[in-house]
């Protein structure tokens, strides 16, 4: 009897750790990893010295040089390798890009909600291009969604141009 | 049991100026149900499938979702063009891979004409896949009086590769605005691909220009000096949209607007969603009165019947039977409602498809009902047998004495 309860625990015990290690196969990361840790320091120390600028007129031509200065170096942010080519799970927003309203339309997923829509956009390292699988999800602007697969970084042919995100969707499920 | 029809049948028949005007208002009502869920129904499938590929539509400061509406389906016009000159200036942002520009305003036989340039064939898709000629190929770019037709526009009229054809001014219903001096010639035929592209004539900018310049000599103008609709723009990375909109947006001499398509179009859509839904309510309130009008004309009429009623009974049908009587006269009403009114549905659609599909480049097409329009017949016929029971109850209590004695005096 004994050795039945054993046996009984240890094939529950094993199917947990099976499940375990299935869910594991996509490593469910955040947002702030996908920043360069110098950069996202260098973000911080800029965001005090904007402090400084708080009291300053929308009008000012300084503002908006320093604005359009900031927006730069956000478009221009540099991306982590961290989790390059490694199978990941992340939650964000859709903001779509095809008027198609189709499974197979391409969508950008942002950290936050009404980002680029409502609010300024965020830095390019905070913003992930999907590609749906053939069997996609029918998302619309500002859905919450996982999103699986393969992060991978997009270069472009000539030199000068920055690297940003891509992910090659596995799985594309609504956030719950 | 088929005595029983054959007898409804006949009742029916003795009332049947009474029963006709019922079954007409149902199927008045019916009909508006059906036709609104047909026109949510293939509203949505003709803004679903829409244009691919594109990042970025540019225009004249104003509304996104106008902005979708006439640079893409064509819809509306714009409150005002865009000046070539900021097509180099756009070039100049670095991730801009190209530029397609867009000119609306002119019209074959009511079919929208696309100023554009022979780029918008390769870099413009339908459902991510990239357009293709059934026969034929791009016009040049070069060449003067060439045009391309979208699938619907051919078949409709059964342009060949070489046809000559002439385009008017504007809509083209009034006097003189028929450019009947230039007449074009076809260079090819795309295939069809559900989208707005499928009701388009394509004509290169340069003849769009030399058209409105009423020069006839081959002049080509200066891109720059053009007013355009609208910039289709494609990027080398997509996800760069938002940097590339705001540095267009940032365009200061120009009043520029970038709108990223996909985002329009879903703002587009919550706006129609509740209008939508507006007019479900109203036609199922409609429906709900009809079925409300079945029953009290049922209700009054069996005041009449008594005697009927008591005949049936006189020679030898049970109350049940009376019962199930009444209730088998409602169905009929109602299906025959229901049958008519469909059918009403589907005269109209036929005589106006064509108009629709002009007009709103909304293909609305007849043919058999959808899973939606069965679920809603279903749900009109067991509200009407629900509502039935009330004159069935009815007839079931009419007292055998009440109809075969004289009144009494």
């Amino acid at each position: 009897m004994k050795k039945l309860i054993v046996l009984g625990l240890s094939i529950c015990l094993y199917g947990f750790l099976a499940q375990n290690s299935l869910a594991k196969t996509y490593k469910e990361i955040f947002w702030e990893e996908l920043m360069p840790p110098d950069w996202a320091k260098q973000i911080e120390k800029d965001f005090t010295k904007m402090k400084q600028f708080e009291s300053m007129d929308d009008s000012d031509p300084k503002t908006d040089s320093l604005y359009s200065k900031l927006r730069k170096q956000w478009d221009e942010a540099p991306i982590s390798k961290k989790y390059i080519g490694k199978p990941i799970r992340i939650a964000g927003y859709v903001v779509p890009l095809d008027a198609d309203r189709s499974k197979i339309r391409e969508f950008l997923i942002v950290p936050y909600f009404g980002a680029c829509i409502h609010t300024p956009p965020p830095p390019a390292n905070q913003i992930i291009l999907v590609i749906p699988p053939a069997s996609g999800l029918k998302v619309k602007s500002m859905d919450p969604v996982w999103v699986e697969g393969i992060l991978t970084e997009s270069r472009l042919n000539n030199d000068m141009g920055v690297s940003a995100y891509q992910l090659n969707a596995a799985k594309i499920a609504p956030y719950k | 049991m088929r005595y029983w029809i054959w007898l409804a049948l006949q009742s029916a028949i003795s009332r049947k100026g009474a029963l006709l005007i019922i079954v007409f208002s149902t199927a008045i009502s019916v009909a508006l149900l059906l036709a609104v869920l047909k026109v949510r129904d293939d509203t949505k499938i003709s803004f679903t499938n829409a244009i691919s590929g594109v990042d970025l539509i540019v225009g004249s400061k104003g509304s996104p979702t106008e902005l979708i509406l006439y640079s893409v389906f064509h819809i509306g016009r714009p409150t005002s063009l865009i000046s070539g000159k900021s097509i180099s200036e756009i070039q100049k942002i670095n991730q801009v891979k190209w530029i397609v520009p867009i000119q609306l305003g002119d019209t074959y036989r009511s079919y929208p004409v696309v100023g554009t340039n022979a780029y918008f064939f390769d870099s413009i898709k339908a459902q991510n896949r990239s357009l293709t000629f059934t026969t034929g190929q791009a016009f040049s770019d070069q060449k003067d009086h060439e045009l391309v037709l979208g699938a619907n526009v051919a078949k409709q009229y059964k342009h060949r590769i070489a046809d000559r054809i002439t385009l008017s001014h504007g809509t083209g219903k009034g006097p003189a605005q028929d450019h009947a001096d230039s007449p074009f010639v076809i260079t090819g035929i795309l295939a069809a691909t559900g989208t707005p592209i499928d009701n388009s004539v394509f004509i290169s900018i340069q003849s769009f220009n030399n058209l409105h310049d009423g020069s006839k000599n081959l002049q080509f103008a200066q891109l720059d000096s053009a007013q355009y609709t609208a910039f289709f723009i494609g990027l080398q990375q997509r996800s760069a949209v938002f940097s590339v909109r705001r540095q267009i947006d940032a365009l200061k001499s120009f009043a520029l607007m970038a709108i990223m398509p996909g985002v329009a179009l879903d703002e587009l859509w919550q706006t129609m969603e509740i209008a939508e839904n507006a007019l479900i309510l109203v036609s199922l309130g409609v429906v709900l009165t009809s079925i409300f009008g079945i029953i009290s004309a049922l209700m009054v009429s069996l005041e009449a019947r008594g005697r009927e009623i008591a005949t049936l009974r006189a020679i030898g049908a049970r109350p049940s039977q009376i019962f199930f009587f009444i209730i088998w006269e409602t169905f009929m009403i109602s299906l025959a409602g229901i049958v008519f009114g469909w059918a009403l549905l589907q005269a109209t659609l036929l005589v106006f498809s064509d108009w629709f599909m002009k007009e709103w480049g909304i293909l609305i097409q007849s043919g058999l009902p959808s899973q939606n329009d069965v679920l809603a017949i279903l749900s009109i016929l067991t509200i009407a047998l629900l509502c039935s029971t009330l004159p069935a109850i009815k007839a079931y209590r009419l007292a055998l004495h009440e109809g075969l004695n004289p009144p009494s005096i």
